[in-house]
């Protein structure tokens, strides 16, 4: 394989895993922006779209109902969780809410294995057919799919924000939560929207994923880091700023393994994590405001 | 040589000119009082000066060193301390803590020191307490020392900032309306402390609404008026100007 | 001044209390299970006060103490089994190392607001667990040292059982917690408490809030490493399995149980974490024959999440709030008499 089409290949891989670090990072700034909340349990949603859809599968579910059931499920799980956990304790501090979500990511992930155990399970892909090829790189019909529904659910994601009553709600409460308040938006259906929406993208990332990365009960944990790490590069308020930063963040880290080392791929986001820190903390792609007294 | 040189200070919020190419020098030991209407970008000019806001344009200086792009924790080193328009009390401390804290760029101990604390941290620790007690003493809380501060009372919050700005012995004192929300009693003692600290030798800046205690201490004026400096001078001066007279009172009164 | 120094005698003599009983304890209590729990006690306080230190003053959370602990744990273990290094400058050296590395990480992440340190400190105490799983030639790999570790001696004394120990262990977590003590009640220590007040007002006086909150962070990473020197020389023998994540948010639960803002909260919360896990380890195998040890994850992250919606200073904290109240009333009487 010549190097043009070696580097072709790893950025082929690297945008399969950068459209899911986009979903993750979407999640990730949609709460962060309508709750001042960093969600801890982001990755966990993932995982439980991925489990949900594989116990389904299991029990003999097509694979657009398992989807479509996984989907909901994991959005009435997350929509307790924020009615249960997060809006009792709405009056605390940041640190306490952030420790809160620390505690229900833990959860989670400790029910996801007294459930499923520590065994990895493996999905058929979405469609059969072999490996295309393209100009020397393959790719599988799967990583086809991940790109396509990241597309899909960017673009339905931008189209909400834009055209529905709840995107520019959710739009208002981003930009000025007190402001949003004052013209009836209710900050707290806010929070839950954000939660249900951010479970949702999350939970079909994991569904489109599961083919190509094996489904575990601690998956969430990696995948909620680099969806953060693609938050940050994009200054963690922007939304498209979190999609440019996850396939960014895909490509480097497919970069970096392929070329230098396999073993420390995981080392790879979190130095660019704080690179990014020291030389430009307000992200690539992000603006610092002013804060007022 | 002046003391503070603010020269063609600009702050654009958005679009929004809260401060205008404003201009004007503080000489040593003088009280200037800046006044203006609401909205006349009087608190801007104290967080541009304090490094909470980072400017537009111009230049701030003070002891003849740019202080513009300096964090505001520098400055404050430099010996230019304040108080706020909405009291910003450490509520979660005493009183006397609160003005402890006020020392801290007038002492040194570091972690080392804070953790192993030798003769040395514990003489500067009672020092630090011995000056927190004397400024308090000054303003009368002497024997509210050990209250938590947010058990004060209004008017003895606002006391208790300056006190604690004064602890840090500034050579330059902005006071962000000091005067606003005292009863008439208060407004003396504070008229007191405030030329109590002049003979010290601290300058004072302060932005106030109360024209009566203003035009009674302030050796200079200076007017703003939606961002720009309308006018500057005695205030015999200014209570004669018509520029500032229309401003106060509106075009209309002008115009009759 | 008679009150301050009031309250700084009182603070003293309970800690003088305290160590009275820590040194008469081990006589009492002759099992040797429980003289090891309370070996462990004392190390993980060493860990927690350090936390404590960084959440409830530099306002920080973070998910990689067990990651500093490690590091401490491998650099003594490293050096003391397969270099011959003198364990107490192991311990020395482990505590510089984990230091600068908890100090280089902090410098960016402390110029910004916000709850970067957490996720940060996650994805580092990942990537030391990586380290000692995959750097197999000088940790051993997931299966851990292969030569065991010294026991720690003074002289020729050597601590070789629980008993002696106990003694050296909980020496260094008073001295952690007495020292800790000593930053609160510093020109640092109030610096940190004033950014609580009021982050303008801190600044506009002079404090630097993201330099103390760094120096904060780099102590509570010796703190861990420290303890994690004492573990590796307690047990003789380490794997990267104790360091890992669960650990971290083990550590962070004994610190949100034990409350942040008096020195007796790490004690507490250790404490009550430890006696509920070792309780757990026995009851539940009764129960559920079936159980691993993964339902601890689950205890753990319930535990979390309610204390903080229900008791978000913690159980210590809850007590102390409500004797703070009733001298807060009494404080605002004495004010507005004062005022006649």
């Amino acid at each position: 394989m010549s190097l043009a089409s070696e580097l072709l290949q790893y950025v082929l891989s690297g945008l399969t895993m950068g459209g899911i670090y986009a979903l993750v990072a979407l999640g990730f700034v949609i709460i962060h922006n309508v709750t001042g909340i960093i969600n801890f349990a982001q990755g966990e949603f993932v995982m439980l779209g991925a489990m949900f859809m594989v116990t389904l599968i299991g029990v003999g579910a097509p694979t657009p109902l398992a989807i479509i059931l996984s989907v909901i499920l994991v959005m009435i799980v997350v929509g307790i969780i924020e009615f249960g956990a997060i809006r009792s304790a709405k009056k605390a501090s940041p640190v306490t809410l952030v420790i809160i979500t620390i505690g229900l990511s833990t959860a989670i992930r400790g029910i996801a294995l007294l459930v499923w155990g520590t065994n990895p399970y493996k999905l058929a892909p979405f469609t059969k057919g072999g490996p295309y090829h393209i100009g020397g790189a393959t790719i599988v019909p799967q990583s086809l799919w991940v790109i396509g529904t990241t597309a899909v659910l960017l673009a339905l994601t931008l189209f909400m924000f834009e055209y529905t009553y709840w995107g520019k709600a959710l739009r208002a409460c981003m930009v000025n939560k007190f402001a949003a308040r004052l013209m009836g938006i209710s900050p707290s259906r806010m929070s839950l929207f954000a939660f249900v929406f951010s479970a949702a993208l999350g939970a079909l990332a994991g569904m489109v994923i599961a083919p190509i990365t094996y489904v575990t009960y601690d998956m969430g944990l990696m995948l909620g880091l680099k969806g953060f790490v693609a938050a940050v590069l994009g200054g963690l308020s922007s939304t498209p700023g979190a999609v440019i930063g996850g396939l960014a963040l895909g490509v480097i880290e497919s970069l970096g393994a392929g070329l230098l080392s396999s073993g420390y791929k995981d080392g790879i986001s979190f130095i660019i994590l704080l690179l990014v820190l020291f030389l430009k903390p307000g992200g690539i792609f992000g603006t610092s405001g002013t804060k007022r007294v | 040589m002046s003391l503070l040189e603010i020269s063609n200070l600009t702050k654009s919020f958005g679009g929004i000119l809260a401060v205008n190419e404003v201009s004007f020098s503080v000489n040593n030991g003088e009280i200037i009082a800046v006044i203006g209407p609401n909205g006349a970008g009087k608190t801007t000019l104290f967080n541009l000066m304090t490094g909470i806001y980072q400017p537009t344009g111009g230049q701030v200086l003070f002891n003849g060193n740019n202080i513009i792009g300096m964090s505001a924790h520098r400055i404050a080193g430099l010996g230019i301390a304040r108080t706020f328009q909405n009291l910003q009390i450490f509520n979660n401390m005493t009183v006397l803590e609160n003005v402890m804290v006020g020392r801290h760029t007038k002492s040194k101990t570091g972690l080392l020191g804070a953790i192993f604390p030798i003769s040395r941290v514990q003489r500067e620790e009672r020092e630090i307490v011995e000056k927190a007690m004397k400024k308090l003493t000054l303003v009368g809380l002497a024997n509210k020392a050990m209250v938590g501060a947010d058990n004060l009372p209004y008017g003895r919050q606002k006391m208790l900032e300056i006190s604690r700005a004064i602890a840090l012995e500034p050579e330059l004192l902005l006071l962000d309306e000091p005067a606003a929300g005292l009863n008439s009693t208060e407004t003396r003692k504070l008229v007191k402390i405030i030329y109590k600290l002049r003979d010290q030798g601290v300058t004072i800046i302060l932005v106030e609404h109360d024209m009566e205690t203003v035009m009674e201490i302030a050796d200079r004026l200076v007017v703003l008026n939606f961002g720009n400096k309308l006018a500057e001078g005695t205030p015999v001066e200014i209570q004669n100007n018509q520029e500032v007279i229309a401003a106060y009172l509106g075009e209309e009164d002008l115009v009759c | 001044m008679e009150d301050l120094k009031r309250r700084k005698r009182l603070r003293h003599s309970l800690i003088a209390l305290f160590t009275v009983i820590i040194f008469i304890l081990p006589f009492i209590i002759t099992n040797n299970y429980y003289r090891s729990v309370l070996v462990i006690i004392g190390i993980y306080t060493t860990v927690v006060v350090g936390l404590c230190l960084l959440m409830g003053y530099a306002g920080q959370i973070s998910l990689g103490h067990a990651g500093f602990y490690g590091l401490g744990a491998y650099v003594s273990g490293v050096l003391t089994s397969t270099y011959d290094v003198s364990p107490w400058i192991a311990i020395l050296l482990g505590a510089v190392g984990t230091g600068l590395v908890a100090y280089i990480i902090g410098i960016p992440i402390f110029r910004l607001q916000g709850h970067y340190l957490a996720l940060a400190t996650l994805g580092l105490g990942l990537i030391i667990h990586v380290v000692m799983m995959e750097e197999v030639d000088i940790t051993g790999g997931p299966s851990g040292l292969t030569k065991s570790i010294p026991y720690l001696s003074i002289g020729r004394f050597e601590l070789n059982t629980d008993f002696k120990y106990y003694f050296l262990v909980w020496i260094v977590a008073l001295a952690a917690i007495i020292l800790a003590n000593n930053v609160v009640h510093s020109r640092i220590g109030r610096a940190l408490r004033s950014v609580h007040g009021s982050e303008f007002a801190a600044q506009s006086l002079g404090v630097d809030t993201g330099k103390y909150k760094l120096q904060v962070f780099t102590l509570s990473a010796i703190y861990a490493s420290v303890a994690g020197s004492l573990y590796a020389h307690y047990i003789t023998f380490i794997s990267p399995s104790p360091f890992g994540l669960m650990t971290s948010i083990q550590f962070l639960v004994m610190a949100v149980v034990g409350g942040l803002a008096s020195i007796w909260g790490p004690i507490f919360g250790v404490t009550a974490i430890t006696l509920l896990t070792e309780g757990l380890k026995y009851i539940v195998p009764k129960m559920i024959p079936q159980a691993g040890g993964e339902y601890e994850i689950v205890v753990y992250g319930v535990i979390l999440v309610i204390i903080m919606i229900f008791l978000p200073e913690g159980i210590t904290s809850g007590i102390v709030n409500i004797y703070e109240g009733w001298r807060h009333r009494k404080e605002l009487a004495d004010v507005t008499s004062g005022d006649k």
